[in-house]
């Protein structure tokens, strides 16, 4: 086995040893077991980075730099034969974006893990709180090393469940639990677009595995079919199937329509929502979207056109408008997890923007970046909240000087999520928002070129909202005065193990884009620059490691069946993916260039305005006036409604299903089992009948003969009178009548 | 020897139950146990058998060789008169009928030989059934000689998962009982009969000694339900009973027609996989209908279901475990047993195809939805069996090797997570009295053990992947999508479709349950006095979850015994085909 399979394996299956171990024994261990499923995490993450530290060190090829990607399978479900095999295995493929994915999982996770010994401390249930933290860890992390589709959606359904089960932590919380079946419920409905999407991709290429699924791609095995939806209306099968698979991202990200369950998850534990629900699992969409971006993006992928794919612009417009509409919800949110659930929403939204615009690389990034930031801002409101008791932004106001810590983390975190120059947020967003422009750029000749602008302009705005209502948390939390002295007076500084976390994650907000990676990759990209392989050496480091070369170019070509065995496929069918040099590219290369200015100047002046915006607004001049009962007051009661769309969906969705449960139940009752027991009904009627007529008609008959020659005899008893006279007289008239009869006849 | 063993041994135990007085009820309970154990650990042999190297002598050898042994036990100038006529027909899968000359007619009746001959085609055609060949563990005597009927019985991987799915289930509903303290002696001895039936059920290979089976399971379910039931009791037994009865008859029909019209009369269910293709269209058309609705009753399909939620409400808590468990399987294990093997060019007919896809998808769906409205917790439980069920209708419909053995696996794995979901229903109902859904809530604070246990189980059922439920449910969406997707005939996908929201409902009264049961607010003081599970009910459960998590993570355990008997039937009709 390759050591690179090997310490992958270590990573993944260590949280589940220690899930296993805690959830059945833990509670019998020092400290309820929580340093099991951390030190587990630990060890996954000292391994992470030594694979992180492997990649950046990795002499660059033409494929692009960092790790060459390895691959191993096992065989795990085997049915039928010839063209109805179905053959799923159980693999593990590790290339630079599981790396980079692994590092996130693991770190973000490790750091949870140690804050929420502090914040869940004294806390009921409190080793089964790590034992899930644990299964949570392993789910993610099998998530991003499964080397195929199928498995993908298995992980992708664990994470569901351990989402649900920690957003229904507090179980005797009415509200938790409801918040957890939504999420739960919700993400099902995606689940079931990737699912079908799972369905035609096997039925296409015969096979889920990544490579195998992007070989069908590029060699054709997707023309010519087309899918017929009405009458009338057909799309290519390709697309129906990108579009579906892209419902579980949807789903999982959080994307509209089926947002509305991440706001509510915030019902968790404040490390669970640092944790899943901002940081890893919310991002394994970005992730699936990155993973399979040849296969949103279609045979153009191969010519390295990822601008023309009708699949990625829906990513890119569903992307752009969740990011603008969860960033004005948020602007209106009181409750400081409120806000940062919607801010998570708006950035899962820029991510896909992103991925749609045909940079994924920059919106890996975003996540990459967004994981240490939005963490830092989740676990400094749950260290706020710890300290108060309370998650509403009106009882805060002035913590600043009581919280020291968590006011500097928190605001360097702030800047970073807000877009202010050389922190990390700044970097990623710019990246997509420069794409974004370019994306319309390069198709401003079109007839709808209004429609490629949207994901720019819905960017661009949000960005603006971003610095507003991030801005917002800081001066109603932070600054000004108390607005509920009591509290104020006991809040206090959180102790070591909640502090540790949003130190080291302030300081990754600030250097993971730029200054650190930068330092560590210098010579990576001299020694790229020296192999003159063009197109695998970008400005940007990260763009070196995560580019659609490096995606496919290298990839192996997978297992097959040998003499019953499962083995790698001989070598000269690997790297049959190429992605050719085309017009598309060197036009959006100039776009890019000359969207690259605007686009900074933009993001500059959106960002400041956003924070010197919301300074007016929340502390400067325009504080005392209240905003939201005067000019703005219907728009504020549309956004504190947030849209209506979880009133619409109880209204339709909701009451449908629930309308449908009481009509079949209605029907089932009445008509199915009613027709059941008419029968049994008719056949006792039917019977009763029968026993009528066989009492009444044909026992009766029996009855009556007996009874008639019963009567007779009774009757007739009385001749028998013993006088023979009376017989002698008896037989005469006897005679007589015979003879009478007798001469009547003849 | 093995498989009379596991029929009987149940039966032996009652039969000493039977000899104990009444008020020994502990040693009536202990003699039970051990019946039901010794059970299954002769199970346990039989299952072993498909895991080893040397599976022992297959049916087309012992009827090759009973054959040769039957031949050689006669005299030689019989010998010399059957050879050749036997070497001169063809027993090669599809036979056929097997006709006589008049000339070999009148010189088999004239040796008198013609009950051997009947005998020695009878065998010959069965060792030509592909299916033989998957078959272990042949018994083979004569019970009824006048009618052909035989003691036949043998098992495959089809039966031998439910075998051992009855006898561990039958084990462990033995242990739940421990509490039962009603008429002690005749629970537990009926207990142990149904036990035996089940058994008889799903190992015997003579259609005849089938139906006795069949039958026999009836009495003492209808005892079961009628006597320890609940208010209901006699309104569901009989119910019950005369529902399954309307559909045994025309099982019965069916077999007698079969018997009637095959050449050689046989009742030998392999021997008829090997007439059957012969059979007119018409014919087939016909016993694929009555077999249909007989078994379609047990499964239950729509709209034939209705008896299901009745029996499972007033059932006693180990006898909806059994119901739910295994009896529904009865209907499922023949539709693979006999409706495609001895109907075979019926079951590609396009209406029996569209039939078993509509069906199954409103099974899936409409059982979905009546779960989602009901007020008690069995009966929600019973409705999503019948939700569960449609899968493997579906599967069926598609009929390719992956649907095939993903309905074959949800039988199976339905019948672990639904006995378990039962379980967890009884366990919360003797503590709370009652079953209404909204009237719970906040078990999981009292009771954490349990509730961990429950939501293995309800996960289970739910379908979440890395256990059961999981793997047999897109082992038949991905079997059904690559049959339904098969050019031009692509019109049945949108059938696929709809079953497939079948996982979104499913989640939905899933959790809708688990929300309104397990977690929210302790809505009654009273239930703050619940204590967690105690030994009984944990030995009776933690098996089931173990098998649930076992099989999720690791499916190829039971695929490998599956995937040989279930391919076979697959493949015979490809033999057909052509």
């Amino acid at each position: 086995m390759d050591t690179t399979i090997l310490i992958s394996s270590i990573i993944l299956f260590l949280p589940l040893v220690a899930f296993i171990v805690q959830i059945h024994i833990g509670r019998f261990f020092k400290r309820e077991g929580d340093w099991l499923p951390t030190s587990a995490v630990g060890i996954g993450l000292l391994l992470s980075l030594y694979l992180f530290a492997t990649m950046l060190g990795t002499h660059p090829t033409e494929h692009g730099a960092g790790l060459k990607p390895v691959m191993q399978e096992w065989e795990w479900i085997r049915a039928g034969s010839g063209l109805g095999l179905l053959d799923i295995r159980f693999g593990i493929y590790v290339d630079n974006l599981t790396v980079v994915m692994l590092v996130v999982v693991t770190l973000v996770s490790f750091l949870v893990h140690v804050y929420s010994m502090g914040y869940m401390h004294g806390e009921e249930r409190y080793n089964r709180f790590f034992a899930y933290l644990g299964l949570f860890t392993f789910s993610m992390l099998g998530l991003v090393l499964s080397s195929n589709l199928l498995f993908v959606y298995i992980f992708w359904e664990l994470v569901g469940v351990c989402s649900y089960l920690l957003i229904g932590f507090y179980i005797h919380k009415d509200s938790a639990a409801a918040a957890a079946k939504k999420a739960f419920i919700t993400n099902r409905v995606g689940d079931l677009g990737f699912l079908i999407g799972i369905l035609i991709t096997v039925g296409v290429a015969g096979s889920t595995m990544f490579s195998d699924v992007f070989a069908s791609v590029a060699t054709g095995m997707w023309d010519n079919k087309t899918i017929h939806l009405t009458s009338g209306l057909s799309v290519s099968l390709l697309t129906f199937a990108g579009l579906l698979m892209f419902m579980g991202p949807m789903g999982k990200s959080a994307q509209f329509p089926l947002h509305v369950w991440l706001p509510d998850a915030m019902e968790g534990p404040t490390p669970v929502s640092a944790l899943i629900h901002a940081a890893t699992m919310v991002a394994a969409g970005v992730y699936l979207v990155g993973r399979m971006f040849p296969f949103f993006t279609g045979p153009g992928f191969f010519q390295g056109n990822f601008f023309d794919s009708p699949v990625l612009l829906s990513i890119a417009l569903i992307g752009g408008f969740t990011a603008i509409m969860a960033a004005t919800i948020a602007v209106a949110q009181t409750d400081i997890k409120k806000v940062l659930a919607y801010s998570t929403v708006s950035q899962l939204g820029f991510m896909m923007i992103g991925c749609g615009v045909g940079t994924f690389a920059f919106a890996l990034f975003h996540l990459f970046t967004h994981a240490f930031f939005k963490a830092c801002l989740f676990l400094g409101a749950g260290s706020v909240i710890h300290a108060i008791h309370s998650q509403e932004m009106c009882d805060m106001g002035g913590l600043r000087k009581k919280m020291p810590v968590t006011y500097w983390t928190f605001l360097i975190s702030t800047c970073a999520i807000a877009g202010v120059p050389f922190l990390s947020g700044f970097y990623s967003k710019e990246g997509i928002l420069t794409q974004a422009l370019a994306y319309a750029f390069y198709h401003g000749h079109s007839p709808q070129w209004f429609v490629y602008a949207l994901p720019f302009i819905f960017g661009i705005c949000a960005a603006a909202f971003t610095a507003f209502y991030m801005f917002r948390i800081i001066w109603l939390t932070f600054h000004g005065h108390p607005r509920d002295e009591h509290k104020y007076e006991h809040a206090h500084e959180s102790h070591f193990a909640m502090a540790m976390p949003l130190v080291v994650l302030s300081f990754l907000a600030i250097v993971s884009a730029g200054i650190l990676p930068g330092i560590l990759t210098g010579k990576a990209k001299s020694d790229a620059h020296e192999a003159k392989a063009a197109h695998a050496v970008s400005e940007f480091w990260f763009v070196n490691y995560i580019s659609p070369a490096a995606l496919v170019e290298s990839m192996p070509a997978g297992y097959e069946w040998v003499g019953g065995k499962l083995q790698p496929r001989t070598a000269k069918e690997q790297n049959f993916l190429k992605i050719q040099e085309s017009k598309a590219v060197a036009e959006m290369h100039h776009c890019h260039t000359q969207a690259h200015l605007p686009t900074l100047l933009a993001s500059i002046f959106v960002a400041s305005l956003g924070i010197f915006l919301s300074w007016l607004c929340f502390l400067g001049p325009w504080h005392s006036k209240n905003l939201v009962r005067g000019p703005l007051k219907a728009y504020h009661k549309v956004l504190v409604n947030l849209y209506y769309i979880d009133w619409f969906y109880l209204k339709t969705v909701v009451a449908l299903t629930y309308l449908a449960s009481k009509i079949c139940g209605w029907f089932d009752h009445t008509v199915v089992d009613f027709l059941v027991n008419m029968w049994g009904w008719i056949t006792v009627r039917t019977s009763d009948v029968a026993g009528k007529v066989d009492y009444y008609g044909v026992d009766g008959t029996v009855r009556m003969t007996g009874a008639v020659t019963l009567k007779l005899g009774q009757k007739s008893v009385k001749i028998q009178t013993g006088r023979v006279q009376d017989y002698i007289a008896l037989s005469l008239m006897l005679v007589v009548l015979v003879l009478f009869v007798f001469m009547l006849l003849v | 020897m093995l498989l009379s063993l596991a029929i009987f041994l149940p039966l032996m135990a009652a039969l000493v139950i039977l000899f104990i007085p009444a008020r020994y009820k502990q040693a009536i309970k202990i003699v039970s146990l051990i019946g039901a154990s010794l059970c299954f650990y002769v199970t346990l042999h039989v299952t072993g058998a498909f895991f080893s190297r040397e599976p022992g002598e297959t049916m087309d050898h012992f009827f090759d060789n009973k054959v040769e042994m039957t031949l050689s036990s006669l005299k030689v100038e019989e010998q010399n008169a059957l050879r050749p006529i036997l070497a001169a027909k063809n027993f090669a899968y599809p036979a056929k009928s097997v006709t006589l000359t008049e000339a070999e007619q009148k010189a088999i009746h004239g040796l008198k030989l013609d009950h051997v001959w009947q005998q020695l085609v009878e065998m010959k055609l069965a060792s030509g059934v592909p299916q033989a060949k998957k078959m272990l563990m042949t018994e083979y005597y004569e019970w009824i000689p006048s009618f052909n009927i035989y003691y036949f019985v043998a098992v495959d991987g089809l039966s031998v998962s439910l075998v051992f799915l009855s006898a561990l289930l039958g084990m462990l509903c033995i242990i739940y009982s421990w509490n039962i303290e009603k008429a002690t002696k005749g629970f537990f001895s009926l207990f142990l009969l149904l036990i035996s039936a089940l058994m008889g059920v799903f190992l015997s290979l003579d259609f005849f000694l089938f139906y006795v089976f069949w039958e026999v399971v009836l009495l003492p379910m209808y005892f079961l339900i009628g006597i320890w039931g609940g208010p209901r009791r006699i309104y569901a037994a009989i119910k019950f009973f005369i529902y399954t009865l309307i559909g045994s008859v025309l099982m019965l029909v069916a077999m007698i027609a079969l018997y009637y019209f095959s050449s050689p009369q046989t009742f030998n269910v392999i021997s008829l996989m090997s007439l059957a293709p012969g059979f007119s269209h018409d014919f087939q058309w016909w016993i694929f209908l009555a077999l249909f609705i007989g078994f379609a009753i047990k499964v239950p399909v729509f709209p034939f279901h209705t008896w299901l939620p009745d029996a499972h409400v007033e059932a006693p808590t180990p006898v909806s475990v059994i119901l739910a468990g295994v009896l529904l399987k009865m209907g499922g294990y023949g539709f693979f047993r006999f409706n495609f093997p001895i109907a075979p060019s019926a079951s590609q007919d396009p209406f029996f195809v569209w039939m078993l896809a509509i069906l199954g998808v409103i099974n899936i769906v409409y059982g979905a939805f009546c779960a989602m409205a009901q007020k008690d917790f069995k009966s929600l439980v019973a409705y999503s069996s019948i939700s569960h069920m449609g899968y493997i209708l579906l599967g069926m419909a598609a009929f390719t090797y992956a649907s095939m053995q993903g309905a074959v696996l949800q039988m199976f794995n339905h019948g672990l997570s639904s006995a378990l979901m039962f379980l967890l229903v009884g366990v919360v109902y003797e503590r709370a009295h009652h079953r209404r859904i909204d009237d719970f809530g906040g078990i999981g604070l009292q009771m954490p053990y349990y509730t961990g246990i429950a939501m293995v189980g309800f996960f289970a059922s739910l379908g979440l992947p890395g256990l059961n439920g999981f793997i047999s449910e897109i082992m038949v969406f991905l079997g059904t999508y690559q049959g339904f997707s098969v050019a031009p005939n692509t019109d049945k996908m949108i059938l696929l479709y709809i079953a497939l929201s079948g996982i979104v409902l499913t989640a939905v009264y899933i959790l809708w349950t688990i929300q309104r049961v397990y977690m929210g607010e302790v809505k009654n003081e009273h239930y703050k006095e619940f204590k967690d599970i105690n030994a009984r009910e944990a030995i009776s459960m933690i098996p089931i979850a173990i098998l649930c998590i076992v099989l999720g993570v690791f499916p190829k355990l039971i695929l490998d015994v599956l995937q040989p008997s279930v391919d076979v039937i697959v493949d015979m009709m490809k033999m057909l085909g052509k």
